[in-house]
């Protein structure tokens, strides 16, 4: 019964927050990062263009991806949804992970396919070790953005705020540690392919860089891991025990 | 009545928000039937409600529905209850059909087809059944908000401000649903509204609520002898003799004539009572009509919270 009604409220949810619009604006966001790589030059069938280009990519997914997330989160407690839904018979704890379970299949579902696509069209091998790295670091940094959106969410109950917050704290943070640093979205990426390319592959795919170590590689992974377990489980503690919904 | 009687009960209920107490102390009980619960904008009725359905928690005080504490048996609470909210929240993009059905589903309703289209036929929404919630009326949205209330057979169904928005034909057929539930189904109703000659209608418990505590609160027809400001209502077959009589009666505060019918406000009403018959008879008056005017809601309203 309970899991029946788990699955009922995902529905729910992606019914009503998977409209025509807003899942074409999904859509188009994952194709156009995607894309607009390809004005910079051919394909270059080489990492070094896949980790340049990733910086388009994780900028349009981690907007679409906080908007998302707040809009379906802080937007439905500011519109009264959730006060109408915490009305009927649903556990505070089923309605928000039915909520995040459903909007981060779709999320990943859009994502991770469109970026495999993206790898292929660059003319690298699409489903080979590095590119499952490529992919993994995209998985971590939506799960990032994701908790990020969360958790605001939950402290300012607007949508327009939360997204905005999200945005710039995200961007904001990989623009002041830059692109080779360890707890920003590409450097995490580059830290993933140097280390692996050089311990599998015996190659360097950023030749000219130093290595990187295990530790460093390690803590670029882990972060934004522990970064989205503490966010998600203080929102979620917050929302089932404590939250009031006016 | 004993608390035990009351299906909602709550005792010295406070609720601040940072420094606005929006409920002071409130007493509300609740008993079977229909009960008006009435306040001007602000009062703390839908903060009430809130507290009622585990939505807020109580600054200090406990508020019970079914003898359940609101916020720890929130969830049991809700499995027997039936919400209409103030807000209009409804996803846009769902047909009132299609809202049902997740409505139904999540009550477990069982044979929920069947009972998600009496419900449209009873709320009159029937042939809109399948167009999107966003080209609604406000009229047919606060219907559709009746009807997921209703869906699951609830014990107890609290309205938010339900006439809000809905012309009279719709209000009245709104009321006639709510009394039909309660007499054939023996579903109990919570209505909060500011729109008092609605509840004259259905209530029969009457519960005021100004500044976030209750100022008075009783089955409608005490609430209504006990503000009857002592006001009577004379017919005679020639009012005009019994008037100039009754001008000099010392029992008598105020008489008047309005329509060939005396009305009477009096500060003696045991002598009022015995002598007026006794005058009318000296008269020679045929005395077709002697009563006691009882209250309106309003007038009840106006003499407990209106006139803070």
């Amino acid at each position: 019964m309970a899991q029946h009604k788990f699955l009922g409220l995902m529905r729910w949810e992606l019914e009503e927050n998977l409209s025509l619009p807003l899942l074409a604006f999904l859509v188009a966001s994952a194709i156009i990062a995607t894309l607009i790589n390809y004005t910079f030059g051919p394909p270059y069938r080489e990492y070094t263009h896949l980790y340049f280009s990733s910086g388009t990519v994780f900028l349009i997914s981690s907007l679409a991806t906080g908007a998302f997330f707040a809009r379906s989160y802080a937007g439905s407690i500011g519109r009264g949804t959730t006060k109408i839904m915490l009305s009927y018979p649903i556990k505070r704890s089923q309605l928000f992970l039915s909520k995040f379970t459903a909007l981060f299949l779709v999320i990943s579902a859009i994502y991770l396919p469109v970026f495999c696509v993206h790898v292929y069209v660059d003319g690298l091998v699409a489903f080979g070790l590095m590119i499952l790295l490529s992919l993994f670091g995209l998985l971590l940094q939506l799960m990032l953005t994701c908790s990020v959106a969360v958790g605001i969410s939950m402290v300012t109950k607007s949508e327009v705020v939360s997204i905005l917050a999200t945005v710039l704290l995200l961007f904001g943070l990989d623009s002041v540690l830059g692109m080779w640093d360890i707890l920003s979205a590409q450097g995490r990426l580059f830290h993933l392919l140097q280390y692996f390319g050089n311990e599998l592959y015996d190659t360097l795919p950023f030749g000219g860089r130093d290595t990187v170590t295990a530790n460093e590689t390690m803590l670029a992974v882990l972060v934004p891991i522990v970064v989205f377990v503490v966010l998600i489980v203080g929102s979620f503690v917050y929302f089932t025990r404590f939250m009031e919904v006016d | 009545m004993s608390n035990n009687t009351f299906i909602v009960n709550t005792d010295n209920v406070s609720k601040c928000f940072g420094k606005n107490l929006a409920l002071n102390e409130l007493n509300l009980h609740v008993p079977k039937g229909i009960t008006g619960f009435v306040g001007r904008n602000g009062a703390g009725k839908t903060t009430a409600i809130g507290i009622l359905l585990g939505l807020l928690k109580p600054t200090s005080g406990k508020a019970t529905v079914f003898g359940l504490d609101s916020w720890n048996d929130s969830f049991k609470i809700r499995c027997r209850l039936g919400v209409m909210h103030e807000i209009n929240a409804y996803p846009g993009n769902f047909s009132a059909k299609r809202y049902l059905e997740h409505v139904a589903r999540i009550y477990g309703v069982s044979k929920a087809e069947e009972r998600i289209n009496a419900q449209l036929k009873d709320v009159d929404l029937w042939d809109a059944r399948e167009k999107p919630i966003k080209t609604y009326s406000a009229g047919m949205i606060r219907r559709l908000g009746l009807a997921q209330a209703l869906i699951s057979y609830p014990e107890l169904v609290i309205l938010d401000e339900p006439t809000a928005n809905i012309d009279p034909i719709g209000r009245a057929t709104f009321l006639g649903i709510i009394k039909r539930m309660n007499k054939e189904q023996g579903t109990d109703f919570l209505i909060s509204t500011h729109i008092l000659s609605d509840l004259e209608k259905v209530c029969s418990w009457l519960s005021i609520i100004d500044a976030g505590k209750i100022v008075e609160q009783a089955p409608i027809d005490d609430l209504a002898a006990k503000y009857s400001a002592n006001t009577y209502k004379i017919v005679v077959s020639d009012p005009q003799l019994l008037v100039e009589k009754l001008k000099t009666a010392e029992f008598m505060q105020k008489v008047w004539i309005e329509n060939d019918t005396i009305y009477c406000q009096v500060n003696d009403a045991d002598r009022f009572y015995t002598e007026v018959p006794k005058i009318a008879g000296n008269l020679k008056l045929q005395l077709k009509t002697f009563q006691l005017m009882l209250g309106t809601i309003d007038e009840i309203y106006a003499k407990t919270a209106g006139g803070n």
